[in-house]
Formats: structure tokens, sequence, C-alpha cells
């Protein structure tokens, strides 16, 4: 037993070592980039008048697309806000991807919708589309809903991609509630770059549980009241404003959260539309999307907006939460698996040499590394002699790392766009990064381990817990 | 992102840096903590050792002579091996500055090897207790910066809020006296209090931001009251300190602010920043310049080499619809800088001059295809029958882009020359999309592209009859 401990010793102190240095290094240039980001995003935003976007002849004109899945009890009401958004030439799609209960009939006794004789033009193939409708009231004039057989989110969306005739696609999940403004600050990123081709924006996402929500308008915004729910708030907060932020500066963000996000139609049909086999179908989009700019040497960005923009329902039980975790690390995997010629390849840039790299190693493998590390700690402990002052002592280190690094993102949250108003909410959120990493962390891992054995066992015809999962209002907001 | 995964990667740490010194404990196989009334002898028969390579290891005397205490090396030292392979081999150069010591001064070669492994333990062994250290130290550091934080952010939100009243309770007072001031209704006092009042800096901003959105919502006789209230209330020297601030969004501030209140004194200044090098800053200053410059708005476009990008272009078109002086743009259609060229394009179409028409049959040749598509998207603004042979034959040289907007330009120009050139892409052409364009087309001209279409359905195939009733549905 002691030589086995001692050839682990050996690769570990090598491996493990750069490991920690590389991850706590990352994280700390992270902080640093997002934070000079949000420092100028919000110089930027000082003086810029977005209302310039909505009345102009030279803004750009898009397709909101929103799939729909048995979402009966709250469609008429999401239909109604994605309708009210500011922005001057766009119209919504409404998607319903084979619903089993009375979504469609909902739809079409509310907003007065006819069958129209739509010739769909299969650019990229889908299940196929039963019929397409429009409303007979001038009203919703910007309306259109497709009725199509089921075949998933990514051919949801696929289908809508398909119809649509406008320079951008904004992609979002049906339930979300945007910000009034969020279009106009989408699409300002595509207006602002020459020398690159914008080719998708995001925002950041933020936990609705708790709020109050009015009109499909949130008037007042409040830490969630579940604890579950609350995790994340903390987690998202973190995620997004330290790290899709600062990845978005390096030009190596590699992931549009599903539940919102804008995409430069072309490009997305010339990299083939959403990949309906995988259930990562957000990043992969974003991955191939980039690949092909690579492939074919035209320059392109993904720009990440780090105001909130978007808010969504988080999972509110373990059960679903762990069914969500669960199908972002298949999705992982399958994105990296199905591009992993890019790991590592210089022909590819930041994404292959930053953006893929990182996934693989702090994201995949970050969880293993952690199983690994608790079952050793259990084998030293049964057999050699800890060194319990040590022990304690860089358990405090990555404690109080972790800690700062909430901490700072809330900080970031405050400096940028504070949206807390009672004082005890920050209070509570400060509260709950102190035992985030003891209480909530491990179930992350647990997850994520076990999604992991689920890909490598063959659980992948996945489609139809998939759909259960689409169904139960976990999001895709990685 | 998975905050915490470096977690258990120092776990990690943690073990090995506690195998490789947990010689301080006695039931360790590498080292020996010597006994009270242990002897050499007895330490090599129960730890099943050659006498001499226990005397070897650790550089004994003749007689074996250990002390209660003393660290002994009951098999090879292997740290070595570790250390020198191991990714830290800052520890090993460290313990070779270690000027050790040896009391026992024996023969040349048995030292080195002793020396060196004892350099070994000693140098691990201080080198752990000074990492300990070091985290110890980066520890505390943080336990502080966090608190420190956290007392931050709680600070920041109580200023916030402490502004957000003063604010709140000066707003409405100002909001009453500047729409006052519009219709003459305010008294001298109330003059003279808030004039006073806005000599503290937050209050001035907020009078200053509440002044200039009125004022976009106002015109007229009103709103030069405005501009007079500005100057009165002494504002334009702060906007003029803005635009010479050194911090470029204060001066972009400051830009706006001199536009929305028309003042030219800093013309010369802002001309400074035309072709600045801070993208935001450079945008600024040219939508000032073409404000305040009404005579000769785009002068700078004649010999400007950036790329102007959307978002310039798109708050372009909003500063000359105010300024109202349309300059004749063909004369930039030519330029030499690809988006000026577009630029102009795209304003001939906008405010419809006519008389460029020329200029963009010539432009649909340029080698740029971005500049050719711009301009087929004039010519169907336009919407004059001048180009359409030309579109016509330019259609079969593009890519799809330009094709589909050819068509999409031709339907608004709206001419019944066009029939036969669209029934030509409907049966001729492989694109699906580019035919149910071409079909919409012949539907848009009317009873003679009507009649055409229903022609073809007479003995269409199926894929060509599902086109032409999609066409034909006016609700799509």
């Amino acid at each position: 037993m002691y030589e086995i401990i001692k050839i682990l010793n050996f690769i570990l102190l090598n491996g493990i070592f750069i490991f920690a240095i590389a991850i706590f290094a990352s994280y700390i240039i992270m902080s640093v980039l997002s934070g000079l980001e949000l420092i100028r995003y919000k110089k930027k935003n000082s003086f810029v008048d977005y209302s310039a976007i909505i009345s102009s002849p030279l803004a750009p004109s898009l397709t909101i697309l929103a799939p729909s899945y048995n979402e009966g009890n709250t469609i008429i009401e999401n239909i109604r806000s994605l309708l009210s958004l500011h922005y001057g030439d766009f119209e919504v799609v409404i998607i319903n991807d084979g619903s089993k209960d009375d979504t469609m009939e909902k739809i079409i006794r509310h907003y007065h919708l006819v069958k129209v004789d739509y010739f769909v033009n299969y650019t990229i193939p889908t299940k196929p589309v039963r019929s397409v409708y429009k409303s007979t009231n001038k009203a919703y004039n910007r309306l259109t809903v497709i009725d199509k057989e089921n075949g998933g989110k990514a051919d949801s969306l696929n289908a809508g991609i398909n119809i649509s005739n406008k320079n951008y696609v904004v992609c979002i999940d049906v339930d979300c509630i945007l910000e009034e403004d969020a279009l106009l600050k989408l699409v300002k990123p595509f207006l602002e770059k020459h020398k690159e081709r914008v080719i998708a924006t995001g925002g950041v996402i933020r936990a609705v549980n708790s709020c109050e929500v009015k009109d499909g308008k949130i008037v007042k915004v409040n830490l969630p009241s579940n604890l579950i729910a609350r995790f994340q708030a903390l987690e998202y907060n973190r995620t997004f404003l330290m790290g899709r932020v600062a990845w978005s500066r390096i030009n190596g963000l590699l992931l549009i959260s599903g539940a919102c996000g804008v995409f430069d139609r072309e490009i997305v049909i010339k990299a083939g539309g959403y990949d309906s086999k995988t259930v990562g179908e957000d990043m992969e989009l974003i991955v191939r999307m980039r690949r092909y700019m690579y492939e074919n040497d035209l320059k392109c960005r993904v720009v990440y907006i780090p105001d909130p923009l978007c808010w969504t329902e988080v999972p509110e039980t373990l059960k679903i939460l762990s069914r969500q975790r669960n199908r972002w690390t298949r999705g992982t995997i399958e994105t990296l698996l199905k591009h992993k010629s890019l790991f590592f390849n210089p022909k590819y840039g930041n994404l292959g040499m930053l953006g893929i790299p990182y996934w693989f190693f702090f994201e995949w493998m970050a969880p293993y590394v952690e199983a690994i590390g608790i079952v050793y700690v259990i084998l030293v402990i049964a057999i050699g002699t800890p060194n319990w002052p040590f022990f304690i002592i860089l358990m405090g280190f990555t404690y109080f790392f972790a800690i700062v690094f909430s901490a700072w993102s809330i900080f970031f949250e405050e400096f940028s766009f504070p949206r807390y108003r009672r004082n005890r909410d920050i209070v509570k959120l400060i509260l709950i990064s102190l035992i985030e990493p003891i209480v909530y962390h491990p179930f992350n891992v647990w997850f994520a381990l076990k999604g992991n054995y689920h890909y490598f066992t063959g659980v992948r015809s996945w489609g139809k817990m998939e759909r259960k999962g689409f169904a139960n209002k976990t999001k895709s907001a990685k | 992102m998975r905050i915490f995964a470096f977690f258990t990667s120092f776990v990690f740490l943690v073990f090995l840096q506690t195998n490789s010194i947990s010689g301080q404990e006695t039931n360790d196989s590498t080292y020996h903590i010597v006994k009270k009334s242990e002897n050499a002898y007895r330490i090599s028969s129960s730890r099943k050792i050659p006498i001499d390579s226990l005397k070897l290891w650790n550089n004994l005397d003749q007689n074996y002579t250990i002390t209660e205490g003393q660290i002994l090396f009951v098999s090879r030292p292997e740290t070595e091996v570790f250390l020198n392979e191991s990714g830290l081999n800052f520890l090993e150069a460290d313990s070779i500055k270690t000027n050790f010591y040896s009391p026992t001064g024996s023969e040349p070669e048995e030292s080195t090897l002793n020396l060196k492994s004892r350099e070994k333990i000693y140098g691990f062994y201080t080198k752990s207790t000074f990492i300990f250290k070091i985290f110890l130290f980066v520890n505390l550091f943080f336990l502080i910066s966090s608190i420190a934080l956290m007392l931050l952010i709680l600070y920041t939100r109580i200023n916030k809020r402490i502004i957000k009243n003063k604010v709140d309770k000066c707003l409405d007072r100002y909001r009453d006296f500047i729409t006052g001031w519009a219709y003459n209704e305010n008294s001298e006092i109330e003059k003279e209090t808030i004039f006073s009042e806005i000599r503290n800096k937050i209050k001035r901003e907020v009078f200053t931001t509440e002044l200039l959105s009125l004022h976009s919502n106002l015109s007229g006789e009103s709103a030069d009251k405005l501009v007079d209230l500005f100057l009165r209330a002494g504002l334009k020297k702060y906007s003029i300190k803005k635009i010479h601030s050194h911090k470029w969004n204060i001066k972009a501030k400051g830009f706006r602010e001199l536009v929305q209140m028309k003042i030219y004194d800093e013309n010369s200044h802002i001309a400074e920043y035309l072709n600045s090098k801070n993208d935001e800053l450079r945008i600024e200053a040219q939508l000032a310049w073409i404000e305040l410059n009404p005579d000769n708005p785009n002068s700078f476009l004649d010999n400007t080499r950036i790329t102007l990008t959307d978002w310039w272009q798109l708050n372009a078109l909003i500063s000359l619809k105010k300024i109202g002086n349309i300059p004749d743009f063909g004369k930039w259609i030519e330029s030499t800088n690809d988006s000026v060229a577009i630029f102009a394009i795209k304003m001939i179409g906008i405010f419809k001059q006519f008389e460029s028409i020329e200029l963009l049959i010539r432009q649909l040749n340029s080698p740029n295809s971005k500049i050719r598509y711009e301009t087929i998207c004039t010519l169907g603004k336009l919407a004059q029958p001048a180009p359409i042979p030309e579109l016509q034959l330019l259609f079969y040289k593009e890519g799809t882009e330009n094709k589909t907007q050819i068509i999409k330009s031709l339907i608004m120009i709206s001419d019944s020359e066009n029939a036969a050139f669209f029934r030509e892409i409907l049966l001729n052409e492989n694109d699906v999309s580019l035919r149910i364009l071409s079909a919409k087309g012949l539907v848009s001209l009317g009873d003679s592209g009507l009649e055409t279409i229903n022609t073809l359905d007479l003995d269409a195939d199926d894929l060509l009859k599902r086109i032409i009733i999609h066409a034909k549905d006016s609700r799509i």
C-alpha cells in the first residue's frame, strides 16, 4: 500500500502541482481581466444612448426564436412579453416542438392564428414542420408560430433559423424574462467591430426565483429564498461576471448560454446550425462557428455583455439540479470529444490553445481531480500519517481563496449593475458564500461525476430524458 | 466555472508534504527518532537493516553512538529521487545553498554522501516550514482581504444609498425649476438658491442631467430657454472642463453636452480627437463635429483613413437628421476608404438623392462585394427603373447574398420589365430561397405577374407548385 502511495505521490507531485498552480493562476488572471472589462464597459455606457438603435433604418433586423415544449401554462404571457421588447425591426418565431399539452391550441386561440401556405426550405435539416401560423390580428404582425414534430431544443431552433430571413437570430428559452433593452445591448457589439466579425453575443443571466414579476417584467429583484437557488444565484454571479466576461475580453469565449444569445444567422447556417444530437447544443454551436471562421481564415469574435439581460428560473430541488448539471457535463464532454482535433492546435488560435484546453482540464477533468483527491485523503488517513497542521493550513488557503473570489464577484456586481435593493440580500449573499464550498460544492462534483458515468456507460439516447428536463424548466445557463 | 476545482488539488499537496516529512513521527519507515533507552543495535534489528547501513546512512561514529531524539535514516533516503524528478526543483536548489556542517569529520567520500543526504533532509525540512510559513501568511492575507472586501461591498452600498437619497431629494425640485424656467415661472429667490446649490458637484450633475434630458424632449422657444438657463447657471464652464479631462469617458460626456447646448467655442479642441486612437472617443468627437459644424458637417470624411463602424454610421445618421443640412453624398461615393463609400451609398438611399444614380450604377462594378451589396440595396430604395438591366446582368455574377438582395431590390423597383427575369429564375435557379423570392417578385407585379405565375402553375412539378402557393399567400 505504501508503494502505491509513493507512486501516486510521484505522479501527483508533478501533475497536480502544475494543475493547482495553473487553475489558481487562471482564476486570478480572470478576475483581473473581468475587472478591467467591467470598468471599460461601465465607462462606455456612461454616455451611450441605446435608443438610437430602435428607430434607425441602419439597425440590423432580428428574429427571436423561442422553442416551446409543454409550456401551456405560461406560453401566452411569455409571447406577450417577447412582443413588447424594445426594438425596431424584429419578428418573434415561436416553435412548438410537438408539445403534448394544449400549448398550440392556446396560442392559436389567444393570438388568432391561422395556417398559412408556408413553403419551408430545410436549409438545415430538421424534423418535419407540420404547419406555420400567422395571426389575423395586425397587432400581432411580428408573430410567427411553427408547429413541428418533436425533435428537441436544437432541432426546434434549427427550424426557426430556416424560417427566419433577418440578419441575426436571438435564441432564447421561452420562459426567460428579457430586460426591455436587452436586444439593443446585445446588438450593439455587432455594429461596433469592423476588424473582426462578431458572430455571437450573450449577456449575464440571473436567477428570477423569488423576484416579483408583473406582466412579463421584473418589478422587484430579490435574492432567491430557496437555499439551492440562492447558491446558484451566487454561482451564476461568479461564473458570468468573473468567467465569461474575462473570456470575452481575450476572445476565447466558448459558450453563450442557450437561455439568451444572439447569433449571426449567415454564419450559423454556414457552420451547419445546431447539432440536435448533443445535449450541449449551445456550447457546441459556438465552437463550430468559431471553427468555421478559423478554417476559412476569417477573424471572428464572440462578445459577452456584463449587463444582466436575461432572468431565468433556476432549479430549486436537488433532483432537478442534478439532472441539469448532469446534462451540462455530458454536453461538455460531447463537445470536447467532437472537436478534439482542436485540442492544443495552434491553427485555431485562442480557441485551440486556450479555450478548449481550459474546458478540458478545468471543467471536464476538475471533478475527477477532486474525486481522486478525496479518495486519496481517505487512503492516507487510513495508512499514513497526515501532517495535520499542513493539511489545515492548505485547506484554509483554498477555502479563503474561494471566499475572496466570491466576495470579488459580489463586489463586481455591486460596482457594476447592482440589482438587489435590500441590504440584507447582500448580507445573505455574503453569508452564503461562506458555506458554499462546504455545503453546495460537493453536490456539484457529484452531479458532474454522475454525468461522466452516464456518458461513458452509454446512456446517450437521452433525447427523451432531455425533453423531460426541458419540460421541467431546467435551464441551459451554464 | 468550477471555482473549487483547485480545492482538492491543494489537498494533494498537503499529503505530498506529509509523506515526505513525516520523519517526525516515530512509526514511519523512512526515519526513526531515537527514544530513551534505545541503541543502534536494537534499532537495526527491529527495523531489519544491517547496522553498517545504519552507520553509513546516518554518519555514525565507530561506537554507533546515538542520542535520544536524534533522527535516523532507516532506509536509503529516497526523498532525493523525489525531489529531483519532481517539479519542485527549487527545493533542491535551496538545500544546496544551505551550508550544512558535518560534525564528524570522517573520510571524504563517505562524508560527501552523508552530507548530501543530510542536506536533503535538512533542506527539505526547513523548506517545508518555509512553505508552511508562506501559506500561513497567504491565509491571513486572504482572510483579511475577504473581510475587507465584504466591508467594502457594504460601504459602497451604503454610500450609494446616501447619494441616491440626496439626489432624490433635489431631483424633483430641479425638475420643477427647469420646466418652470422654460415657461418663465420661477421666482428670483428660487433661482438664487438653486444656482448656489449646484456648486456642489453631485447636485450639479443631477441638475445638468435633468436639464439635458428635458431639453431633448423640447423644441423651439422653450428649448432655447433651457440653453439660456444652462449658460446662466454657469454650467458651460464645467462642460468645457469635462472635455479637457484626462478621462476619455468624461470627455465624451462633455462633447455630448456641448453638442446639445450648441456651444461652438471648443470646436478646435474637438478637432484634435477626430482621429483619436480610442474608438469610442473618436466616434464621439466625430459625431460632435457633425452637429457643431452644420455648414460643412462631414468635412473629415474627405481624408479619414479610419473605418467607419456601423455604430458610427447609425449615430451619424441621427446627427445629420438633427442638423437638417444634408450634403450631397455623391462626392464620397468613390472614396478610397471603403467604409466612407458604403456610408455615402447608404445615405443616398436614405435621403433619396436621385441625382447620384449614375454614380451608383458605376459602383455595381466595384471589386468590393460589400460595396456592391450596399449599392444594390440603395438602388432598390431609390426605386428607379434605370438600373434594372445592370442589376439583372449582375445577378449571374454574384454570390448568394448579393443575388438575394438583387431580387429584393428589383421587387422594390417594381417594374413589369422584371417579369421575364423573375420567371427565368423561378424556373431555372437551383437555390430554393431565390426561387421563392422571385415567385414573390412575380406576385408583387400585380395582374401581369399573377398571370405569368398562373400559367406556370398549370404544368408545374410539386416543388414549384408549393413555391407558388407560398408566394401567393399574402399573410406571410
